[in-house]
């Protein structure tokens, strides 16, 4: 469903950090070696490319700050003004008791809990399956594995309908609780931790008349911590963000996460109204930029290190 | 790839119960000891216990959903009484999507081919980013920040990104009117015309999406050898000839995995072109697949929409067995 959560497995930085040794320097020295100038020129090309990355941002920030009559027919703003950020309040207080702030703490719920529950219930079960020898283990891994290959868009209409009987659907509980019985991604992902885990540290655990769960919680837990780290910032990042989820579980308006109240601002924006949506697109996105400015690394070590393995 | 796992830790089990010696030894020489049985029934009562959550959510939340839907495709079901108590039709939703007269056979395969249109993204993401790690794979300053910006438009919510985008390429938005100030006598209808569209969705995704196949490329770069391309140098071959003849090839696994991925990932499109259109488009022209599935969902048509699902899940089995298929060829040619 969400690119950053297909794609995860354990993070090797160096993957990252290490750059092709550099060539052997020439005998003689021009001024510029011919290094030195495919460098300033693919410096050049890829700087340009950056500002056609960031320009879609940039261009929401300085719309956000201009009067309505400006938006589409200035880039830099004639008249500066910050009434989109107050009036953004009132368009979403009028679509949703409460607003943004219901919108924030929406999100929130919908998705702090889950993150931390589904990264706990996942860690367990990955443990029992790369350390524990049970009957029927390797069927069940199976079975999870190929629920994988299920394309959400087939079971989401039973799903709907399954949370509806259930009552889910009338709050932000469909989205919350079904992801507590943990995601078979992580499941994966962490399996690989704990194989690299040597058995002679668990045995000598139990040997000291650890239990089981004593010695997951104590000594495994741990060990595996940065790949937890890890896990619950992309589920962060993807529950947040997620779209097709909510519109299909929450029916109630006063329950909607951001980007569902972000939508339906923008879906039902007049012209005067444009800067205020924008403004709101860009306080959602908030929570994502510290995440993702705080972590960036952790995340994109993740994503290089599935290419690693494949 | 994943049996193979199994098995491996099942041998590593045995092999490091070896290394400890006293209890588990005693279970794998002598398993109908007492003691031992004892153990192994601790353990899977354990094991069973720390799985139950997933199994318990795989039944309810999958298992379930899955046979109703299946069953929901010869139902009239309107997904809010029960299925069970809903009307057998047999095969008429099949019909009216397959027969060339049927009621949605237009509107489905216009959605499908929608979908495969916006898949057109997927290659010129697969080159873009090539070149793209290509360029930042070298020895220079800045890089680290370039493979950052070039990710951040995929990490960001697509309702944001999509409304932004919306108001920029909207007909009387920000690119049209700088057209227009520019001499360009009407704008272009980038978001409602068939063309606009199927360029407009493509571009956004390429935008979102190179930032990724770039930084899985980075990581299959790291496998060249430099000593491979010094050998190169040394035998006259130019950079463009080591770039196709060396570095291409060493990327051929990542390329596949990017492609099927993409493409798996591409079929079950739905967000950036229904919020970026706000729906479904000019005559249906930016329906996708899934959307047609959210529509008929939302308009109470539970077994037309099931129906829908199932043919785009099986055009997405067919991608899967092809990739497992290669999967084990590639691993049997190792």
């Amino acid at each position: 469903m969400n690119d950053i959560m297909e794609n995860t497995a354990p993070v090797p930085e160096e993957a990252l950090t290490s750059e092709t040794p550099a060539p052997a320097a020439p005998a003689k020295k021009p001024v510029l070696s011919s290094k030195q100038i495919v460098n300033i020129i693919v410096t050049v090309v890829l700087c340009l490319g950056s500002v056609i990355m960031l320009f879609p941002f940039i261009w929401m920030v300085l719309a956000t700050l201009k009067p309505h009559t400006e938006v589409y027919s200035t880039f830099f703003p004639h008249t500066w003004t910050v009434d989109a950020y107050k009036d953004m309040w009132e368009s979403a207080d009028y679509l949703m008791k409460g607003g943004m702030i219901r919108g924030f703490g929406n999100s929130f719920l919908t998705t702090v809990p889950v993150v931390i529950v589904q990264i706990i219930v996942s860690a367990f079960a990955a443990y029992a399956f790369a350390k524990l020898r049970f009957v029927g283990k390797n069927v069940i891994f199976l079975v999870l594995l190929a629920t994988m290959m299920i394309p959400f868009a087939v079971i989401m209409l039973p799903q709907a309908w399954l949370y509806g009987q259930m009552h889910l659907t009338q709050g932000p509980l469909a989205v919350i609780i079904p992801k507590f019985f943990g995601s078979i991604g992580t499941v994966f992902f962490l399996r690989q931790f704990f194989y690299s885990i040597p058995d002679s540290i668990t045995e000598a655990a139990r040997l000291d008349g650890a239990g089981y769960t004593k010695t997951f919680i104590s000594i495994l837990f741990p060990l595996v911590m940065p790949a937890v780290a890890t896990q619950a910032i992309l589920s962060f990042i993807g529950n947040w963000n997620d779209f097709l989820g909510p519109l299909l579980f929450i029916d109630d308006k006063n329950w909607y996460t951001l980007p569902l109240l972000v939508n339906s601002l923008g879906g039902d924006a007049g012209t005067t109204e444009i800067p205020s949506v924008l403004a709101a697109s860009l306080v959602s996105l908030i929570p994502i930029i510290i995440v993702f400015a705080a972590f960036q690394k952790k995340i994109i070590g993740s994503i290089v290190f599935s290419a690693v393995k494949g | 790839m994943q049996t193979v796992d199994i098995e491996e830790t099942t041998a590593q089990a045995a092999a490091s119960m070896g290394d400890t010696g006293i209890a588990p030894v005693k279970r794998e020489s002598n398993p109908n000891h007492s003691l031992s049985h004892a153990l192994q029934k601790k353990e899977t009562l354990i094991g069973w216990l720390y799985i139950s959550p997933m199994v318990i959510g795989l039944l309810v939340f999958t298992a379930i959903p899955f046979i109703m839907s299946l069953m929901a495709m010869f139902y009239n079901w309107d997904g809010i009484h029960g299925l069970i108590d809903s009307e057998v039709v047999g095969f008429k939703w099949f019909e009216s999507i397959f027969r060339s007269d049927g009621m949605y056979a237009g509107q489905y395969w216009q959605a499908i081919g929608n979908t495969l249109i916006f898949a057109i993204q997927l290659p010129i993401c697969l080159i873009l980013g090539f070149f793209l790690a290509v360029a930042m794979n070298r020895d220079m300053k800045g890089v680290q920040a370039f493979r950052v910006i070039y990710y951040i438009p995929g990490v960001m919510s697509v309702v944001a990104i999509a409304i932004v985008w919306r108001n920029i390429f909207k007909e009387d938005g920000a690119l049209n009117m700088m057209l227009i100030s520019m001499g360009a006598k009407e704008g272009v209808k980038w978001l409602t015309s068939d063309f606009g569209v199927a360029f407009t969705v493509n571009l956004l995704l390429v935008w979102k999406g190179v930032g990724y196949s770039t930084l899985m490329y980075i990581a299959g770069l790291q496998s060249v050898s430099p000593d491979q391309i010094e050998a190169a140098k040394i035998d006259g071959a130019n950079s463009w000839t080591i770039l196709m003849k060396i570095t291409l090839p060493a990327l051929y696994p990542t390329i596949f995995y990017l492609f099927v991925t993409g493409l798996i990932g591409s079929l079950q499109m739905f967000n950036e072109p229904y919020i970026l259109l706000g729906g479904y488009g000019t005559g249906n022209n930016g329906m996708t697949a899934v959307s047609f599935v959210y529509r008929y969902k939302d308009a109470g048509n539970y077994g037309l929409a099931s129906v829908g699902a199932w043919v785009l899940a099986f055009m997405i089995f067919i991608v899967t067995a092809v990739q497992m298929y290669a999967d084990k060829k590639r691993s049997e040619a190792e």
